[in-house]
């Protein structure tokens, strides 16, 4: 093993490659890099969270695996809540596992529009096929319960486009906790696919490890400082030293500990996000969502613009979800069983940024919705409402704070020309991307096509940052695909690095 | 901390019905959770919500003055409430985090879960 330590409680590491970060990005980076035979060091902020210790209760569970226990939020008009992981295995612990690709078009959008080199659909298909089956990219088998039926029935109703979707799953036993971290190790996560691979492999894996910083001297990244804990809680100062490093700590914290770093050229200035807004129906027959798995089919017929699906109901999150507007929905609190929420949401035009604050661990967050996004999400909404009466709704209580509900599907066209209330709208996301857009052209990308930082010869990224825009659908599998990518190339680029230099000598 | 027990006793839902042992304990446990979950944010998030319900809980704590049972109390604390939420400035998201994170610590304790699965499905008359 290479680590020592000294009298200073500090941790010299050595080791061919650092991870910062073990989500969806780190994880991918790791199994590339161990599979070459590398041996590598992962460093992880979060605790781990194992499957045996997953907390039913949504306050602990969001305590254990989510930043901030949840509360996050984008500051703008209106602040956008988000969330994130922060734990062994990252967002993939606490998401839903849905595995989507990008849309071609849109990829060949992007490969234009930023100049990425080898980014064509066909050159990025092997990459995402990898992705997908290391998680077992796959239709969840039985039945998929009645929240399921209701978004199908009302898309099929409008001659839409329905789909079901495909998930990360092997034997899901259908315990309605995907985003408490799942019980019984089926969702295929980071922590039950990649991680032990790695492991395995002789990767070493420092969890409750924060980074502080990366030192950089003469155009390279030489070692990376991050304070952890010993087994008695003792603050540990760690220094790793490697030959290559990945920062893999998703598009928030990634641009920021860039930022921290003196790394500023484009990092942090182009969040993207998939602004979402909910609606919540109530039905005449009792839906009991908390008995069924979340919505496993999504209204797809607007896709990559627009899409309509469902996430986790428990009476206590459906609890929470009514606190936008206790004074006038409290109520439906009774009537629990009688509703199911679903969501709209839209890939926007508007961008936010991301800035460290010196001596806080938590960066600024902020977005601005463009104009044209407003427009996007009445729309969205108004199919949304379409969408729940045509499946038998009888009311439809958009999560609009104020709003006394539509009571028939005449109503819900009220904001399809009409922007909504900005102070009353209430939005949240679970995607962030783009805060490292790659590519050539130097002028808006961060990152070279292949995720290493300008200037940094040996520093890379491998995470949500490096997908260019809003893709439209669960970014999983392009984050995966991404960072397969990235490692395959910092893998052969550091191969030639290393002939350049014995050639000379 | 004591403000977030005084917020958070303002904002308890009144079904499901809970006898007086229960609901002690259970708002005990709530303010607990709130004040835990508080204690993880974000520094900037934890900062507005600390130094802003400073004040409110002591404008609780007089408009509550007089008002007699929980009830009345509780009534006079969602006037107020509603009252902040029209303003500008942080005191509506302030109020908006407390009533999320109590809703769900609420819902989430035993005997209310347990009140919650055993209730008739029966759809209230307002939805």
């Amino acid at each position: 093993m290479k680590g020592r330590f000294r009298l200073n409680s500090e941790l010299q590491l050595e080791a061919d490659a650092v991870i910062i970060g073990s989500g969806a990005g780190g994880a991918s980076v790791a199994d590339v890099l161990t599979a070459a035979g590398l041996y590598v060091i992962m460093l992880e902020e979060g605790g781990p969270v194992p499957s045996s210790s997953a907390s039913p209760v949504a306050s602990e569970a969001f305590a254990a695996a989510w930043r901030g226990g949840g509360l996050t939020a984008a500051i703008g008009r209106p602040p956008i809540a988000y969330a994130e992981g922060r734990c062994v295995g990252g967002g993939t612990e606490i998401n839903s596992a849905i595995a989507q690709r990008a849309d071609s078009d849109l990829l060949d959008q992007w490969r234009k529009l930023y100049k990425i080199e080898n980014f064509t659909p066909d050159e990025l298909s092997q990459y995402y096929h990898r992705a997908e089956t290391t998680v077992n990219a796959s239709l969840t088998p039985g039945p998929l319960g009645r929240p399921t039926d209701i978004l199908r029935l009302g898309g099929e109703a409008l001659g839409w486009k329905v789909s079901e979707l495909k998930r990360g799953q092997r034997g899901c036993k259908g315990a309605n906790r995907c985003s408490f971290i799942c019980p019984n190790g089926a969702k295929q996560s980071m922590t039950v696919t990649l991680l032990p691979k790695s492991m395995d492999r002789g990767m070493r894996l420092f969890a409750r490890t924060r980074v502080d910083e990366i030192r950089i001297e003469k155009g390279r990244a030489t070692a990376v400082v991050a304070q952890s804990r010993d087994a008695g809680g003792q603050a540990v100062h760690v220094r790793v030293k490697a030959g290559l490093v990945f920062v893999c700590a998703g598009a928030i914290h990634t641009p920021a500990l860039l930022r921290r770093c003196g790394l500023r050229k484009r990092i942090g200035d182009t969040l993207r996000i998939h602004p979402t807004i909910r609606a919540t129906a109530l039905f005449d027959e009792p839906v009991d969502a908390h008995q069924s798995r979340l919505p496993l089919t999504a209204v797809t017929e607007f896709m990559p613009e627009q899409r309509i699906g469902g996430s986790v109901f428990t009476p206590a999150v459906f609890g929470l979800s009514l606190a936008e507007d206790w004074t006038n929905r409290g109520e439906l609190m009774q009537a629990w069983r009688f509703c199911s929420s679903y969501y709209g949401m839209i890939r926007p035009r508007g961008v936010g940024s991301v800035r460290p604050l010196p001596g806080i661990d938590e960066p600024l967050v902020s977005f601005k919705l463009a104009p044209e996004d407003w427009i996007a999400l009445g729309q969205v909404l108004t199919r949304l409402g379409r969408v729940m009466f045509a499946a038998g709704a009888r009311k439809v209580f958009p999560s609009i704070s104020g709003h006394e509900g539509w009571t028939s599907p005449d109503e819900v066209d009220e904001f399809w020309n009409k922007p909504l209330p900005k102070k009353a709208t209430n939005l949240m996301t679970i995607h962030l991307f783009s805060t490292c857009p790659p590519g050539e052209h130097r002028n808006a990308c961060a990152v070279d096509s292949y995720g290493r930082v300008r200037g940094v010869e040996n520093l890379f990224v491998a995470d949500g940052s490096l997908i260019p825009e809003a893709p439209g659908v669960n970014p999983q599998m392009t984050i995966m695909a991404l960072a397969f990518r990235v490692a395959e190339a910092a893998l052969s680029h550091s191969a030639q690095v290393r002939a350049r230099s014995a050639a000379r000598e | 901390m004591a403000c977030d027990r005084v917020i958070v006793a303002t904002m308890m839902p009144l079904w499901p019905l809970l006898d007086v042992d229960e609901k002690a304990t259970v708002l005990a446990e709530v303010a607990r959770s709130v004040t835990r979950a508080i204690a993880t944010a974000p520094f900037h998030i934890r900062l507005a919500v600390e130094s802003v319900s400073i004040v409110i809980s002591l404008c609780i704590a007089l408009i509550s003055a007089g008002a007699g049972g929980p009830l009345g109390r509780a009534l006079r604390a969602e006037s107020f409430y509603r009252l902040l939420q029209r303003l500008p400035g942080p005191a509506g998201s302030v109020i908006r985090l407390y009533r999320s994170m109590a809703l769900l610590a609420f819902y989430e304790q035993p005997p209310v879960a347990a009140k919650l699965l055993a209730a008739r499905p029966v759809q209230n008359s307002k939805a």
